[in-house]
């Protein structure tokens, strides 16, 4: 999902160590996807505590959170609130895209394909209203800030990152530099190896920074620009224009044309154009408060993963002191905040 | 492209190389008719420096035009390795290439893709309260911290400077009294932390400095002028070391 410019955006790997001090908003259901799809058993099931609950989402939230609070960062979960009406479309393909891996789901099950059932399976995902609310009483008790969005969550953690309230945004998705993201950091809840989705090899992944205002200068356009290529090539709000891709979305953009003289030219139209355009341009937005680390509150934390969902006390424990240490090592800003 | 070829003193550059080091690997200077000037920030934006080196502060300084020079900041400083204390540096733009000529020897190094180097936005910094103190003074102070905390807190009011650093078993304070002091403006108590590794790596960089001039307000970024080379204007190297604060919790 998302908007598809990424061939023509300049990308930096990195470390994550190397962000030290750094307060990133999460753009947390595009992360918590990601738990659900990739922290799954052998045979592809996601983790489950006895009672057959779901717990892939937990385990992620929490053991990555605090290897990424280790490496030096301070996170603020942006969590998704009522979806743009505009989003209808992306919505609706997501649900029947779903609706057809379950009716295969059953099919793979009742013939035995076992390699079928685990490429299906990785690919139903449920995010439940209890599994949110659970993420969010979770990251409380890790004295994580949590800030409830608008409407989506990449607009919101984008907006604060825009205004300085943080220095970067963890997402997958490129929409974030559309909706003025300064800095968007890629593949940070795991790196290491991945799977390549529904088939069966390995790719190295590693963390990766897209840096707005270079790549705006680098392909001397302005974000409004940067938000009409991605118009042209299909968002999340609305579909593309039939065989523009985002390389030819810039050079189209380059020789001085406004969307509206490219969809003349292309014969083509967009939905709703002006909406989808000033949602990127003034992302929707509430006022985040507090975004501050807490301290941990050990006792919740083993509440939920340990009482609720089977964890094991013996290794969430050490996890609780780390959270516990770097709380009172004090907050590195970044110069960014002072401009 | 242009002709660029530019001598400098071995002491001068190697000094250029080592504050740039503290933030960065690798830099991107503008080079003008005027002379170089240079921006770097570390990943984390943390620390940044900016630095211009008039025509002046050369031995010798030819261009015909204005560019952008990507350098492997390591690269350069193995390369002066090679020379003795003495000796001049001839650097040259040779193609996709920078080289040296220092005594009997002559080297190249890759410059690198412009594009993979940024140059990075400086914010503004304005604290009216400053201190100077003497690079000695302040680098004991320092290394007295090194060893209990990654962090130290500046405390600076009209009679003295104050830097302490505190762990859960340990301590370290370092008071100058007015009277050690080479100048004070400060009208009333200001507190701010800084990370240590970074403020003591620039400390030890900056090699031909005597005294050193902290300006800063509450939780704020620390600004360090520095100034090296000639005594002229025209022909002393300059900049400044920005350093944002750590809040305590």
């Amino acid at each position: 999902m998302g908007v598809d410019i990424s061939d023509i955006l300049i990308k930096h790997e990195t470390r994550i160590e190397d962000h030290s001090g750094m307060t990133m908003a999460v753009d947390s259901y595009n992360i918590i996807y990601q738990f659900l799809s990739s922290i799954r058993q052998p045979d592809g099931t996601p983790l489950m505590d006895n009672a057959g609950n779901v717990t892939s989402h937990l385990s992620g939230l929490f053991y990555r959170s605090v290897s990424l609070i280790s490496a030096g960062l301070r996170l603020v979960y942006v969590l998704d609130g009522k979806p743009s009406s505009l989003k209808g479309n992306t919505l609706d393909e997501r649900r029947m895209m779903r609706e057809k891996n379950i009716m295969e789901l059953k099919k793979a099950e009742e013939a035995g394909d076992e390699e079928r059932i685990r490429s299906l399976s990785g690919r139903i995902n449920y995010l439940t209203r209890p599994m949110i609310d659970e993420c969010r009483e979770l990251l409380e008790a890790m004295g994580i800030p949590v800030v409830q969005a608008k409407s989506e969550g990449e607009a919101q953690a984008s907006y604060m990152n825009a205004q300085g309230a943080v220095d970067g945004v963890i997402s997958q998705d490129y929409d974030c530099l559309l909706f003025g993201a300064r800095r968007v950091f890629r593949n940070m809840t795991f790196s290491g190896r991945r799977k390549v989705p529904g088939r069966n090899f390995y790719v190295n992944v590693r963390p990766e920074y897209i840096d707005l205002e270079e790549n705006l200068s680098n392909l001397s356009i302005n974000r409004r620009q940067l938000i009409w290529i991605g118009m042209l090539t299909g968002t999340d709000f609305n579909r593309g224009v039939h065989r523009v891709g985002a390389k030819t979305g810039l050079n189209l953009v380059r020789k001085g044309n406004t969307l509206q003289q490219i969809l003349e030219m292309k014969s083509a139209t967009i939905e709703s154009l002006d909406e989808v355009e000033d949602i990127f341009l003034n992302p929707p937005h509430e006022e985040w408060g507090d975004i501050q680390l807490r301290p941990p509150d050990r006792e919740s934390i083993i509440k939920i993963l340990c009482d609720r969902h089977n964890f094991s006390p013996e290794r969430v424990s050490p996890y609780v002191d780390t959270l516990s240490k770097l709380y009172s090592k004090g907050a590195q800003k970044s110069l960014d905040r002072f401009f | 492209m242009t002709m660029l070829k530019m001598t400098i003193s071995l002491k001068n550059l190697k000094e250029i190389a080592d504050l740039l080091n503290t933030v960065v690997t690798e830099a991107k200077f503008k080079v003008t008719p005027e002379g170089l000037s240079v921006k770097a920030v570390d990943p984390a934006h943390v620390a940044m420096v900016s630095m211009e080196i008039p025509r002046g502060a050369f031995v010798e300084y030819t261009t015909d035009g204005e560019e952008e020079l990507a350098i492997d900041v390591e690269r350069v400083k193995s390369v002066i390795k090679l020379a003795s204390p003495n000796d001049l540096v001839t650097m040259s733009r040779d193609g996709g290439k920078l080289r040296f000529e220092i005594s009997t020897i002559v080297k190249s190094i890759s410059l690198l893709d412009n594009n993979s180097v940024t140059t990075p936005r400086v914010p503004q910094i304005n604290s009216e309260s400053y201190v100077v103190v003497s690079k000695g003074n302040l680098e004991r102070g320092l290394k007295a911290a090194e060893d209990v905390s990654d962090s130290i807190r500046l405390t600076l009011n009209g009679q003295e400077l104050r830097a302490r650093s505190v762990s859960d078993s340990e301590e370290s304070e370092m008071i100058l009294p007015k009277d050690m002091l080479k100048e004070i403006k400060c009208s009333q108590t200001i507190k701010s932390s800084y990370p240590l590794e970074y403020l003591l790596k620039l400390v030890k960089s900056l090699s031909s400095a005597e005294d050193i001039k902290l300006s800063f307000k509450d939780d704020y970024p620390l600004t360090i002028e520095f100034k090296f080379g000639q005594s002229k204007e025209s022909e002393s190297i300059s900049g400044n070391f920005l350093l944002a604060p750590r809040m305590e919790q």
